[in-house]
């Protein structure tokens, strides 16, 4: 296919997913509020146990940040999920599947309209966390972006899977990728190291990239400066990951085409 | 035959395809097939198969038995070419809800590669009485019934679609927006545009303009041939 053809897809497919946010701008307010929230509530009681003991001090800031990762994972899969669930809804779905576009050009957008929404959702949290957490910023670097990078490639991979479910059984399976947030949430140890994990259990969170993301965020605060061990493995994972979502998708999408279970998006 | 055989089908054909979902046969042992200036109307009662013959025919979904043609090339592949020439309409279907009509028709004028869509987008909202102020203003979802059915149809034309497939679309429109559909299948047809399948419940609109017709029920292909009147379609299903 022409180049400038497949570029004005990608930018076609992208803008359709950000129309969600900048249409409607309580969908914006969804993303920034929950995780607002999240923060306020555990921020303070990152507060009260600094002040109770200062000792703690930099493991109460690495339960913090851990939260707001596993929340930015929680709110890309979200978003990933939600914008192709609304086009499954509308039956706008089917419109885009009839337009000459292929599944990988649909995941590739919708991994970078989420990228954006995770950046824009972030900025409203990240003004809450100058004044409330500053210690959330001293001790990043630029490096921290791999943190990003991991969590949102490994939400899409998730993201994915599910959206190949719901063409084949429809819609109501959505359920399964709230499931398997909370699972990957206490597999990943977002605020307890990985080694205080049950032996089967230890040994599946290292399957999982963001529980490499988290022992970095805690070894980074703990430390007082970045720590990237394990974040390649992570990186790599993830990176795999994603590719076998986009496949998982394509491949379910083709079960769907021939049960005829399409008929329905 | 093998697959990737030429056939003789001038744009698009179907060629003995049948379907099932789960243990039930929706569509059975149909062939059909379209050239430039074919207008073919498909009419049926509810659970007929009209739908799912529309949905094969734009590769959405796949026939069990049977094979789809473009061009004379047979395979039931998702052909992103094929795509690229063809365009759907349904009046149960709608656009993304949160954008609006316009950014609606920009999006997919991108996806079929249109460099010129202004003016494309313009003279079909324009044909189509679409008021500039609710396309550029009204998002989609607030659309009426009426709105949104001729905003798909604008969608449906903007690659100038060499396979025009409408499902159901008379069935929301007032008068006029029925009058200028029939004046666009008589352009497809006089012009030799390309070729349109038209699933309807309302023949007395759409008939006059058929260039052939294929009656279904429960699946199965009772006629396909020339238009007949409606009192000989109400005697076919009926005997």
């Amino acid at each position: 296919m022409h180049h400038n053809m497949k570029v004005n897809h990608f930018i076609a497919l992208v803008t359709h997913f950000l129309y969600s946010v900048k249409r409607s701008p309580y969908r914006l307010f969804e993303i920034v509020f929950y995780l607002s929230i999240e923060l306020s509530y555990f921020g303070l009681l990152s507060r009260f146990i600094e002040k109770t003991n200062s000792a703690y001090i930099s493991l109460s800031t690495g339960i913090v940040v851990g939260i707001v990762f596993i929340a930015f994972f929680t709110r890309v899969m979200q978003e990933n999920l939600a914008q192709l669930f609304d086009d499954m809804g509308t039956k706008n779905m089917r419109h885009l599947l009839i337009a000459p576009v292929t599944i990988i050009d649909i995941a590739l957008a919708s991994i970078v309209s989420s990228f954006i929404k995770l950046l824009v959702s972030f900025m409203v949290p990240s003004i809450l966390l100058v004044f409330a957490f500053p210690s959330f910023f001293s001790v990043l670097s630029v490096f921290s972006f791999i943190w990003i990078i991991i969590i949102v490639l490994f939400a899409s991979a998730v993201s994915f899977c599910i959206t190949g479910l719901m063409f084949v059984f429809g819609e109501r399976i959505h359920f399964v990728g709230w499931v398997t947030a909370s699972v990957v949430t206490i597999l990943s140890c977002v605020v307890y190291a990985r080694s205080l994990l049950p032996q089967p259990l230890f040994a599946v969170s290292f399957a999982l990239p963001p529980s490499f993301v988290f022992e970095s965020v805690r070894a980074t605060f703990l430390n007082g400066s970045f720590s990237g061990d394990g974040l390649f493995v992570g990186l790599v994972l993830s990176v795999t990951y994603c590719v076998i979502g986009v496949w998982i998708m394509y491949a379910l999408f083709n079960v769907a085409r021939k049960t005829g279970s399409l008929i329905h998006v | 035959m093998k697959k990737n055989d030429r056939v003789a089908s001038p744009i698009i054909g179907v060629h003995s395809i049948s379907k099932w979902f789960g243990n039930k046969k929706v569509l059975s042992n149909i062939s059909l097939s379209a050239g430039a200036g074919d207008v073919i109307g498909i009419f049926g009662p509810n659970g007929a198969g009209k739908s799912t013959l529309l949905n094969i025919l734009s590769s959405l979904i796949a026939p069990d038995k049977g094979e789809v043609s473009w061009l004379g090339t047979r395979s039931n592949a998702r052909n992103l070419s094929m795509l690229s020439t063809l365009n759907y309409a349904s009046s149960s279907s709608k656009l993304n809800g949160y954008a609006t009509a316009y950014e609606n028709l920009v999006l997919y004028a991108r996806l079929y590669g249109l460099s010129n869509y202004r003016d494309v987008i313009k003279r079909l909202t324009q044909f189509f009485d679409l008021n500039e102020k609710i396309i550029k203003k009204v998002k989609v979802y607030k659309l009426s019934q009426g709105e949104n059915t001729k905003l798909l149809l604008c969608k449906s034309l903007l690659n100038t679609p060499k396979i025009l497939l409408l499902d159901e679309v008379t069935a929301t429109l007032d008068d006029a927006g029925k009058e200028k559909l029939v004046s666009l299948l008589r352009k497809y047809k006089n012009n030799k545009l390309g070729c349109v399948f038209i699933a309807a419940h309302e023949k007395n609109v759409i008939l006059p303009v058929c260039t052939k017709i294929i009656l279904l029920n429960g699946g199965a292909c009772i006629y396909v041939g020339k238009p007949l009147s409606i009192t000989k379609i109400r005697k076919m299903y009926a005997s």
